[in-house]
């Protein structure tokens, strides 16, 4: 048997030119008991992503997904959380959550404005520095560069920013502080 | 975990933004505490670059990022809507609209300070608000621009 | 337009959900509370189901953004989700039952040792069988992009396979 096609179609996948047909067909050439010896040591790489589809999860997920989605009351992490507190919390927790939606409900969080920021509510969301250094550093570069783009594309002539003429108003910054370098 | 904020205590942007939109598949957030923004200060920078980074980092005390793919003006919208209606808090620091991106950069000053930036942006249908707290001043935004701008005669 | 319902449409994901969550987190129990988690946020969404393009793109983006996010939360310091986790498959890993044959734990292994985007890319090219458009809309890359990154890992998985392969562990 001649195997040329075979080994140029292998030859694509590894180039990521074939066709899912074309992949289906070298799935199932490799799937054959008989497998010329130079082509052997692939078998086992395509026996492999049928195995692996064969993974399924347990029988009972239908009867545990089904039992969370009929009860209206998904926020089931809310719940827990609640429950997790002390009785006296819970009370405090349930005025908390009424005061919040009442926040919600009338748009406007400025009745905190004169406190601390509520960090204790603050969830990492990574646990190694440097990956956070990554994104505090990619995020204030994107401020940069807009602040860059305002700068060269929009203020040209009237130098300082509209938010100079904002705050000079209200007399609270130099409007030095953020003029271009021009 | 919104809940657990407390009642005396101000929620920035992007809290008040997830409180409304806490069921959305569609955003990706991010925060960084000021505990794990205290861990990345205590980290040894390699360079210069790095260096100069980590001073315009010491000004800061933590980063929420909200980023979605799809809907962006959608997003954009309703952020927009979300700082009009506390425009006596966020003073507007600059904005422009082209055909590429919407921007906009809020400030919070309280006593002078900049304790909180907040920047809106909307490009090829994303949509991202970056939202920092901490002790910020001009001086700060000015470096803060710099650190983008290519120094003359670096570049050999 | 025919109607979509959570036991016809969701509910069928489930094991095409796990697989994927299975593959980024590499932990069996971890992934079926993300199946679960996609889950209940897609039901949350039922209003919208008939306004999206594919509701399986929609629960597998979905999935993969709660498996990383997980995996980023659990991941040790210093160690990131990209980089290879050396530990062992935990002993309830399903694979472990099915993948007995030296070769194929050796495949498995140099598999989940690819950085997260190529191994997910991977895992729904060539276990899954979906096209590049579909891995492009679910990972919201273009074709361009899922087609390096596919060929990044399937040469890595070749040289890497073959050099064990010639010259023994």
């Amino acid at each position: 048997m001649d195997y040329k096609y075979i080994e140029q179609l292998l030859e694509r996948f590894w180039q990521c030119e074939t066709s899912l047909e074309e992949e289906q067909i070298l799935r199932a050439f490799f799937q054959q008991k008989e497998i010329p010896a130079h082509l052997l040591p692939y078998k086992d790489l395509f026996a492999y992503t049928r195995t692996a589809k064969e993974i399924k999860l347990g029988d009972d997920f239908d009867a545990k997904i089904t039992a969370r989605i009929e009860k209206p009351v998904v926020k089931a992490r809310r719940i827990s959380f609640a429950n997790r507190l002390a009785p006296l919390f819970k009370a405090v927790a349930v005025v908390a959550i009424i005061l919040s939606l009442g926040m919600a409900a009338q748009h406007s969080f400025n009745r905190g404005y004169d406190t601390d920021y509520n960090y204790d509510a603050y969830e990492d969301t990574y646990t190694d520095p440097q990956t956070a250094y990554g994104e505090i550093s990619d995020a204030l570069m994107t401020v940069s560069e807009s602040i860059n783009k305002y700068q060269e594309q929009y203020a040209h002539d009237s130098v300082t920013a509209t938010a100079v003429e904002v705050t000079a108003e209200k007399g609270t910054v130099t409007p030095d502080s953020i003029t271009t370098e021009e | 975990m919104i809940f657990t904020a407390g009642m005396a205590t101000a929620q920035d942007f992007v809290s008040k933004f997830m409180l409304e939109n806490k069921e959305d598949t569609l955003l990706h957030y991010i925060s960084i505490s000021p505990k794990m923004m205290e861990e990345v200060l205590k980290t040894d920078a390699e360079n210069e670059k790095q260096e100069e980074m980590r001073r315009i980092m010491a000004n800061l005390k933590s980063m929420q990022v909200v980023s979605s793919k799809a809907k962006g003006d959608f997003y954009f919208h309703k952020a927009e809507k979300m700082v009009e209606k506390n425009g006596n808090r966020f003073e507007p620091f600059l904005s422009f609209d082209d055909r590429q991106e919407n921007c906009r950069i809020m400030v919070h000053r309280k006593k002078g300070k900049i304790i909180e930036l907040v920047m809106l942006s909307y490009k090829d249908n994303r949509f991202q608000v970056i939202n920092f707290t901490g002790n910020m001043n001009d001086e700060f935004i000015d470096n803060l621009a710099k650190a983008m701008i290519p120094k003359k005669g670096d570049e050999n | 337009m025919q109607e979509i319902s959570f036991r016809n449409d969701i509910l069928p994901l489930k094991d095409k959900l796990f697989r994927l969550a299975l593959r980024i987190t590499q932990n069996s129990a971890e992934a079926e509370d993300i199946v679960q988690d996609t889950m209940i946020k897609a039901w949350d969404k039922r209003d919208e189901w008939q306004q999206l393009e594919s509701v399986e793109a929609y629960c597998l983006t979905i999935c993969r953004h709660l498996a990383i996010d997980r995996s980023q939360l659990k991941a040790a310091q210093n160690e990131e989700l990209t980089e290879a986790t050396q530990e062992k498959p935990d002993a309830s890993n399903p694979y472990e039952e099915l993948v007995h044959e030296e070769r194929m734990r050796l495949i498995h292994r140099l598999f989940n040792e690819l950085p997260e985007k190529q191994r997910s890319i991977m895992q729904l090219r060539d276990i899954e069988g979906k096209s590049y458009k579909e891995i492009a809309e679910i990972l919201s890359l273009t074709e361009e992009q899922v087609k390096i990154n596919l060929f990044r890992a399937r040469q890595r998985i070749k040289q890497q396979y073959t050099k064990i392969e010639n010259y023994g562990l």
